[in-house]
């Protein structure tokens, strides 16, 4: 009993930490440090959306990036044409990525097995060539700028540009997006989620739509990395195709599984972990992806359940010997997927 | 559109087609045995090219020495990959090694930018003749690369077919437990699978410099097509994934006579998509 109040402690320590220290960190330090926030905080979207993706919609998804970089496309023009009301720019973009989320996944949730990995894989290199083969829409590898010095947010005008106002407009959403997977982590509708996640054809005999929860969730899973692109472009008013690279996926991808995949925290845990890493080894090394893709590598292989799934492990094992001792066996089962 | 032209193109499809296949081999090789998803596989074929190029612009060697070194050098990669990774995640979720395949796709193509910088390297064909007919003049080295590749294709399907560990990596994925008991040493079957993998695609790597250049990015850029074949041939089904190579080449070819090379693959490539829309299960079915 005591390591399960151990590690379930530990867990519930990271989490307040992690959403502490994104909330009061911009306060207390320089500009640089605002920026460097900021540039995690936007990570954490394309994070949260791949987890969401692969946890609840069974798609591990190679195309995020793809879903972060039209968020951050489309608020270019909308910046321009709606210097008015950030709120319009911010929705805007959300819901474009949910859309485009949503046609790309009537396609994956037909396909068995490994087949929906793959075609993101496919899109995914589709977008890069295409949007590269048209530099006048965008940009190429230069990309676009914004212009625009402020944006309209309820009769305030806001800066463009890592300002704090802004920090905190793109901070808050994330954190909500957190906290609410936190306290729904036990409602009805959320055990529902996790039942088809795990099995499609128990979720359909009991009545229930799995392909339709799918997609609705890669849908928001979508959304929710346009929604940081957004950001992304506003934080930095400049977007480019590089913003398209598989790579950055990937990077997503390991901050998730480093943080834990299935987990509310994981994502965010393992940005605010890995990011500042990456960061600090960046002023000795120039090729920050040659490291980046050893860790995933090794932390997929040994330590796949990552920092909070790995401690609920704990934690839950614990639960399961106390209740063993009470004559009630059930073995745990083995996923990746906590 | 001109005639000749049509035809010139559909040739190039074809040679293209026949390249792919044997880059797409190795792919569906190692899902079909293993059952593993190697996101790598587009930067080892980037290797065969890369010490191509090198080779052969720095070091001087002849082409000719270089496709059995490339194929070497890609096959004891490939087989170090199989010792540090695809064993390890043989039977386990397959998400797990499609995450730790994606970091050594991104291991090597930055270890392979950090030797050999960002700039594409151009390699000339070791033929420059050209031969005459239909009234379309076509480059020899295409032909020979086509010939190469369809000889490297037979050379499997004899080896699949004739040879005892042909025959076990047929039988492994059917019955995986049937087959450890009955003696066959797996984990050599898997080795030797992964050594013909990385070979094949090293050869295609290293066939294909002349035409394509090579490029620290050429392998993200021939995972998308190579993926499409390979589902649409039935996962792990070589003989579908070779004819679906064959026709995306056609098919790519066909494009090319109105659009851009850029726009030809993204328009081949969502050709292909859509035919995934329609079947997304791949129009072969599975077979090992």
């Amino acid at each position: 009993m005591t390591t399960n109040n151990w590690a379930r402690t530990l867990a519930h320590l990271l989490q307040a930490v992690a959403i502490l220290a994104l909330m009061v960190a911009p306060l207390v330090s320089t500009d640089y440090w605002r920026f460097f926030f900021f540039q995690m905080v936007v990570m954490a979207y394309i994070a949260v959306g791949f987890d969401l993706s692969y946890s609840y919609a069974r798609i591990l998804s190679f195309m995020h990036a793809i879903f972060f970089a039209i968020g951050a496309y489309l608020a270019v023009p909308l910046v321009s044409s709606a210097a008015w009301s950030l709120p319009a720019v911010i929705l805007g973009a959300a819901a474009c990525s949910g859309i485009a989320g949503l046609l790309v996944a009537s396609v994956l949730v037909r396909m068995e097995n490994h087949n929906p990995t793959i075609a993101t894989v496919i899109i995914s290199s589709i977008v890069l060539l295409a949007a590269n083969a048209m530099p006048e829409i965008t940009g190429g590898d230069d990309g676009l700028l914004i212009h625009a010095q402020t944006i309209g947010f309820a009769g305030f005008q806001v800066g463009i540009g890592p300002t704090t106002p802004l920090y905190y407009i793109a901070a808050l959403p994330l954190v909500l997006i957190v906290v609410g997977r936190l306290a729904m982590q036990k409602s009805e509708a959320w055990m529902l989620v996790r039942a088809v996640a795990q099995n499609d054809v128990r979720a359909q005999q009991l009545g229930f739509d799995a392909r339709l929860r799918r997609l609705v969730v890669f849908a928001i899973s979508a959304a929710i990395a346009g929604l940081g692109g957004a950001f992304y472009a506003l934080m930095m008013r400049h977007v480019g195709t590089s913003n398209m690279e598989v790579s950055l996926s990937i990077n997503a991808i390991l901050y998730a599984v480093i943080g834990g995949l299935g987990t509310a925290i994981g994502p965010l845990v393992g940005v605010l972990l890995i990011y500042p890493i990456t960061e600090v080894i960046s002023l000795y090394i120039v090729y920050v992806p040659i490291l980046i893709g050893i860790i995933l590598t090794i932390v997929s292989l040994f330590f796949s359940r990552g920092i909070i799934g790995s401690l609920e492990k704990v934690s839950d094992d614990a639960h399961q010997r106390g209740a063993d001792e009470d004559g009630h066996v059930d073995a745990p089962e083995q996923k990746l997927v906590a | 559109m001109a005639l000749d032209q049509i035809l010139f193109e559909l040739i190039n499809g074809v040679v293209w087609g026949l390249i792919l296949s044997i880059i797409a081999l190795g792919l569906c090789l190692i899902y079909g045995l293993m059952g593993i998803i190697n996101l790598a596989h587009g930067s080892l074929y980037m290797v065969g090219a890369m010490i191509a190029a090198y080779s052969i612009n720095r070091l001087g060697i002849q082409f000719w020495f270089i496709l059995p070194l490339s194929t070497i050098f890609v096959a004891v990669l490939t087989l170090a990959l199989n010792t540090a990774i695809f064993e390890r995640v043989l039977t386990r979720d397959p998400a797990i090694g499609l995450l730790a395949t994606a970091g050594v796709f991104l291991t090597i193509d930055n270890v392979v930018l950090s030797i050999a910088g960002a700039d594409p390297q151009s390699v000339t064909p070791p033929v420059f003749e050209v031969i005459e007919f239909a009234g379309i003049y076509y480059p020899v080295y295409r032909i020979i690369a086509a010939g190469i590749a369809l000889a490297a294709l037979t050379g499997v399907a004899l080896f699949l077919r004739y040879t005892k560990y042909g025959l076990w990596m047929r039988a492994v994925p059917q019955a995986r437990d049937l087959a450890a008991v009955t003696g066959i040493p797996i984990r050599r079957v898997n080795a030797i699978t992964a050594a013909l993998a990385g070979a094949t695609v090293g050869l295609a790597g290293a066939m294909a410099t002349p035409i394509s250049g090579a490029h620290f990015q050429m392998g993200l850029s021939v995972i998308a097509s190579c993926f499409i074949v390979v589902v649409i041939g039935g996962m792990g089904n070589l003989v579908g994934a070779v004819i679906v190579a064959i026709a995306f080449g056609l098919v790519r070819g066909l494009y090319s006579t109105a659009l851009s090379p850029t726009w030809s693959e993204v328009a081949a490539l969502s050709t292909l998509l859509c035919v995934l829309y329609l079947k997304p299960n791949g129009i072969f079915g599975r077979r090992a």
